[in-house]
């Protein structure tokens, strides 16, 4: 693929850098590219951060840059929990606090079986740590010690060490030449001033965002930081505009609810539609089961996973699933996943290579250990189970049983000090319950998702529910009168949705909904679409 | 990066030692010392020729004169700045740049740990080594084997030069290979024509005929290096050439001397490479003159560009480093240490500008057991006659005699301190005049006082201070109290092995059972003028008269003057 003149702008701009992407202008390559330009220019010892928002985000990035066969030497690809507790919180955390006497345990405070008053006073910890409070210091020291790293904790953890340790501060600025990071208008405080400090030790600091894809400010993450990056003197701001995934009419739809006076795209078709359906929405769902042949002729849209509809919680998902006939899948993450536990994580990618076809034993075994320093017993142990394990669930078995032996062998060869009890339980549960979330990632299904999960995807044909007043934007009743929850987040959402279109785009409401009592009432349209003058632009 | 310090405890001739280390180091001591145990140390952690089989030490490795239960040796760090090494080791480097690790075995299992840390509280345990391709130690023998180093090197050095050659040099040597191909089969059927080596095959090639149909048609010959050119250069020699004539290759000195250049090219043409090495040469002095030892040393200090570790035996090597770089080690019970713990910031700067001043013969006595300082050559010519004359076999007590002549007692004094080397000194009674004022002051004995208090922690009595205080200063002619209070302090002296003269050396040979033969030799009874004659060229005086009267000496015996020799015996044997 060769770049467009405002892609190769940024592919060779050189000194720190912020990117403002569009959906569909290509971020992913273009960063690919620039890595790919990077990477020969560094040592053997040498690396860059290549920092995503989601697991599967950073893979895609990596398996990209290193398409060609580059060497990614000492380069770190992961989002930015993994760096902080990579490089910075379990390794320097020793010269600051002493060595800890338990094995690391890496756990979401509400997943770490503790008392409510140890929760709460915790989560007040996580809100406001003073960095000038001793007690707060100790307090992590404390649980450094003790082996407890609490993922709610893990940035007052990395800024706390990446401060006040010299040796911290010089292995990075040793080993990494250049911080990029992606995703920007979603970034924190904490992330921000690190990023900050980094490029202030002299790495080359690269940021990518959109302002308009914002859609994680209920964490505590907003585009400011980006905006601030935009009027910093060190930084260079450059553009990519240009959408290449959506339909002009896609894009001038998706520009014009942001900005009134946008600029239009010429175009012929429309191409995005607004239908609203007589019933709730599950009649909206067999709308949908009846028009999907008729859209994918129209259209020539070669899979049903081409075809996604978003919504904006689990409950419209569930709904969804329930009634619609043609073939379908939630996309929803895994236990295995959720865990944060490393072995899990062995676990997870092990089925994903099962059943992805996407990638090879020793691409999967190289995420965890480096080949080279495996035994040729161990490597030929690991191929057999492997090979097995592959063998076994592709003829469509599922016992936990009989594979749970293989499953413990791999990790015994790649993690032998990792207790392995926690990911076992969790393979259990996953192989009775969700092993379809692995198996049917490349079938001919629709494929239901929430808008917050569809961020960074891109579909043939989108058909966008929960578009009703009170739920997209969000409202509640405060003081006699309406008040948004959030309404610049659920904008932004919508804008995600509409944005992961390429050929189509079905704004879908009903004239009814159940509300959040469980009521039939009375449906209406969300206010955006009557934002801006939308409706010319739809059908 | 340098290795600053190790600290072996329990492990063969080590109880329990600290050796700190410099960027150039000596290791000297006598043999069976721990010398190479030291080494071996350092090795068993940084050695890469050294396989994980031989960290599984045994029995006899533990320290055999005490219940030693563990062996534990910790090697530190310091200034690790090194980029290749700060990415690798990650938060094993401290904030100060420092690296600690440790290798520890227990006798009641005999599993060694490693382990590696920011501090020695930080020290984790690790499963291998893996920090030897950062960082390693280089060692090279005493019994080094050329000739199969340079087997191994050959090919190094041929490649080397192979691969970097332009363009243009692969095309002439493309060419002139070509033509080696034809004298080469040029040159086999020539020799192969030698009637003699022509028929040498004849009769085993019957034979084999008669063995088997199928070896028809094939002979043995005898021919020069096979038919090819690669074959030839595969087994070409090194050797010396002088005036473009070959020889072979010299004695021991010059093959010592070609290992050693061999190893330090071969280890400095990597400094691209991402590997920081540490160098440890036992004995390189092997077989070289004097004058080519130390060349040789200032030759390894300034071509090798990381840390340096040498063991040696040779004093004109030791007589390049400044006591500050020296590793002294010594016995005490029956365990080894390092003088000082070694390496040292100890000696100021003075105590460096006059170390660089000792010559051959002064650091001679660093290796002795006792050194016997005096005032100048004289006393040294006639201590050395005496000692023969005593029957006290200075060598084979290893006594060394040195001067002060200049440079004065103390500084010589600091530098044994330093390096535990036991010392007995004899100092003249002078008496000096106290400047701008009419007094004098017992300055021999003064100095004697000063160096009892301050290097043998000596203490007086209340009565002995007031001794010091009569001979500071006091008008002359002495009264009997000063005369009394020098008497009790060379008394105390004595017994400390701080000798004062009665006089100086001139004045007490002519006032002892010689002076009969001082008579003789200068021709006069007089003692003023035998005296004024001794003192005229003092040295040569001495030295002719020690030539014609040697074992005159004898009478000598009971004398004081022969106090410090006999002492000295009786130190040494008491050791």
């Amino acid at each position: 693929m060769i770049p467009t003149q405002e892609q190769e702008r940024i592919i060779n701009a050189s000194g720190d850098i912020v990117t403002v992407a569009r959906p569909g202008s290509g971020k992913t390559f273009v960063l690919a590219e620039k890595i790919k330009r990077i990477l020969p220019g560094l040592k053997d010892y040498e690396g860059i951060i290549a920092i995503s928002f989601t697991n599967k985000a950073s893979n895609e990035l990596k398996d990209r840059s290193l398409s060609s066969g580059l060497e990614k030497k000492e380069s770190f690809f992961g989002t930015i929990h993994k760096f902080y507790i990579a490089e910075i919180a379990l390794s320097f955390g020793k010269q600051l606090f002493g060595l800890p006497e338990n094995e690391f345990e890496i756990v979401n405070i509400d997943q770490a079986g503790l008392e409510e008053e140890r929760k709460s006073y915790l989560y007040e910890l996580s809100k406001s740590f003073d960095y000038s409070n001793q007690t707060h210091i100790n307090d992590l020291g404390e649980m450094y010690r003790t082996g407890k790293i609490y993922l709610d904790l893990i940035e007052k953890f990395a800024t706390y060490i990446f401060d006040n340790s010299l040796a911290c501060r010089r292995y990075l600025k040793t080993k990494y030449k250049y911080i990029i990071i992606d995703e920007f208008q979603d970034c924190g405080i904490e992330q921000y001033t690190i990023f900050m400090k980094l490029q202030e030790l002299g790495l080359n600091a690269i940021a990518v965002g959109d302002l308009d894809q914002s859609i994680y400010g209920f964490t505590g993450k907003s585009s400011t930081y980006l905006q601030a990056l935009m009027q910093d003197e060190r930084f260079t701001t450059y553009s990519l505009t240009r959408n290449h995934r959506c339909h002009p009419s896609i894009i001038n739809y998706s520009l014009r609810l942001m900005s009134p006076n946008s600029e239009l795209l010429p175009t012929d078709d429309i191409r995005v539609y607004h239908r609203h359906i007589t019933g709730d929405v599950a009649r909206i769902v067999n709308w949908i089961d009846t028009h999907v042949q008729g859209v994918i002729q129209n259209f020539e849209v070669a899979s049903l996973s081409e075809i996604a509809i978003l919504v904006k919680n689990h409950k419209t998902a569930n709904i969804v699933d329930m009634h619609l006939a043609t073939p379908h899948k939630i996309i929803e993450q895994s236990l295995l996943e959720f865990d944060n536990n490393e072995v899990s994580f062995l676990f997870d990618n092990i089925l994903k290579f099962i059943f992805d076809n996407l990638h090879t034993i020793t691409e999967t075994i190289e995420l965890f250990v480096s080949l080279e320093r495996l035994t040729l017993k161990e490597q030929s142990e690991l191929e057999k189970n492997f090979i097995f394990l592959y063998d076994y669930f592709n003829r469509g078995n599922k016992e936990f049983n009989e594979v749970k032996d293989n499953f413990e062998l791999i990790a015994m060869i790649l993690m032998p000090s990792k207790d392995i009890e926690k990911a076992m339980n969790t393979l259990e549960n996953v192989m009775l319950t969700q092993l379809e979330i692995y198996s049917s990632r490349n079938d001919n299904k629709i494929q239901i998702l929430t808008l917050h999960k569809s961020k960074g995807l891109e579909f043939d044909i989108v058909f966008h529910l929960d578009l009703f007043e009170w739920i997209l934007p969000a409202k509640k009743y405060a003081n006699g009168s309406q008040e948004y929850l959030s309404y610049r987040q659920d904008l932004n959402l919508h804008y995600v949705g509409i944005t992961r279109a390429k050929k189509a785009c079905i704004l879908c409401t009903s004239t009814q909904r159940t509300n959040y009592q469980g009521r039939i009432i009375n449906g209406k349209p969300s206010e955006f679409f009557n934002v801006n003058n939308l409706a010319r632009l739809r059908s | 990066m340098k290795i600053e310090s190790i600290k072996i405890k329990g492990f063969r001739n080590f109880k329990d030692a600290k050796f700190n280390f410099n960027t150039h180091t000596a290791i000297m001591g006598f043999n069976d010392i721990g010398k190479t145990n030291l080494m071996y140390a350092l090795r068993l952690l940084l050695d890469k020729s050294i396989p994980e089989s031989s960290l599984e030490l045994n029995e006899s490795d533990f320290f055999a004169f005490e219940d030693t239960n563990e062996i534990k040796i910790t090697i530190k760090f310091s200034e690790v700045v090194e980029d290749f090494v700060v990415a690798k080791l990650r938060e094993k480097i401290s904030d100060g740049n420092e690296v600690f690790l440790r290798y520890q075995i227990s006798r009641t299992d005999l599993e060694y740990k490693l382990f590696i840390g920011s501090s020695k509280s930080a020290l984790e345990e690790i499963d291998s080594r893996y920090y030897l391709r950062a960082f390693n130690l280089k060692y090279v023998t005493s019994t080094r084997n050329l000739n199969s180093f340079i087997n191994k090197e050959k090919k190094h050095l041929l490649e080397k030069t192979k691969e970097s050659r332009s363009d243009e040099e692969k095309e002439l040597d493309t060419t002139r290979i070509d033509e080696l191909e034809t004298t080469l089969t040029g040159l086999n059927a020539s020799v192969t024509d030698i009637s003699y080596v022509k028929n040498a095959t004849n009769k085993i090639n019957d034979e084999l005929d008669k063995l088997s149909y199928k070896n028809t048609g094939q002979k043995l010959t005898f021919n020069v290096a096979g038919d090819d050119v690669d074959s030839l250069l595969n087994k070409i020699d090194l050797s010396m050439s002088t005036d473009e004539k070959l020889l072979a290759i010299g004695g021991d000195g010059k093959l010592n001397q070609i290992f050693l250049a061999l190893w330090t090219n071969k280890y400095n043409t990597v400094s691209d490479l991402n590997e920081v090495s540490f160098y440890c040469i036992e004995e390189p002095e092997a077989h070289l003159h004097p004058h080519q030892q130390r060349r040789l040393s200032e030759y390894l200090a300034s071509t090798l560009s990381n840390q340096v570790i040498i063991t040696t035996h040779s004093p004109h090597i030791i007589s390049e480093f400044n006591p500050n770089s020296i590793i002294k080690l010594y016995q005490e019970g029956k365990a080894s240490y390092g003088a000082n713990k070694g390496c040292s910031e100890d000696l100021g700067d003075n105590l460096l500008k006059f170390a660089h001043r000792l010559d051959v013969i002064s650091t001679e006595a660093f290796y002795s057991s006792l050194v016997f300082l005096v005032e100048g050559q004289s006393e040294i010519l006639f201590y050395k006659t005496l000692a023969k004359a005593l029957n006290i076999d200075l060598d084979r007590l290893n006594i060394s005699i040195l001067m002060v002549d200049g440079v004065g007692f103390k500084s010589y004094i600091t530098v044994l301190e330093h390096l535990k080397i036991p010392w007995i000194m004899r100092t003249d009674n002078d008496m000096f005049k106290i400047p701008r004022r009419d007094e004098y002051r017992y300055a021999g004995i003064q100095r004697g006082v000063d160096i009892y208090k301050e290097f043998l922690s000596g203490t007086f009595s209340a009565e002995n201070e007031i001794d010091y205080e009569n001979i500071k200063n006091f008008a002359l002619p002495p009264n009997p109290d000063v005369w009394e209070s020098a008497e009790k302090l060379i008394q105390v002296l004595d017994e400390n092995n701080i000798f004062i003269a009665q006089k100086d050396l001139e004045w007490d040979l002519v006032n002892s059972a010689i002076k009969d033969k001082l008579a003789e030799y200068y021709e006069t009874d007089d003692d003023d003028e035998i005296l004024r004659l001794m003192q005229n060229r003092k040295g040569e005086n001495m030295f002719k008269f020690l030539c014609e009267y040697a074992e005159s000496l004898t009478v000598l015996d009971g004398d004081n003057i022969s106090r410090p020799l006999k002492q000295a015996k009786e130190i040494i044997e008491h050791l």
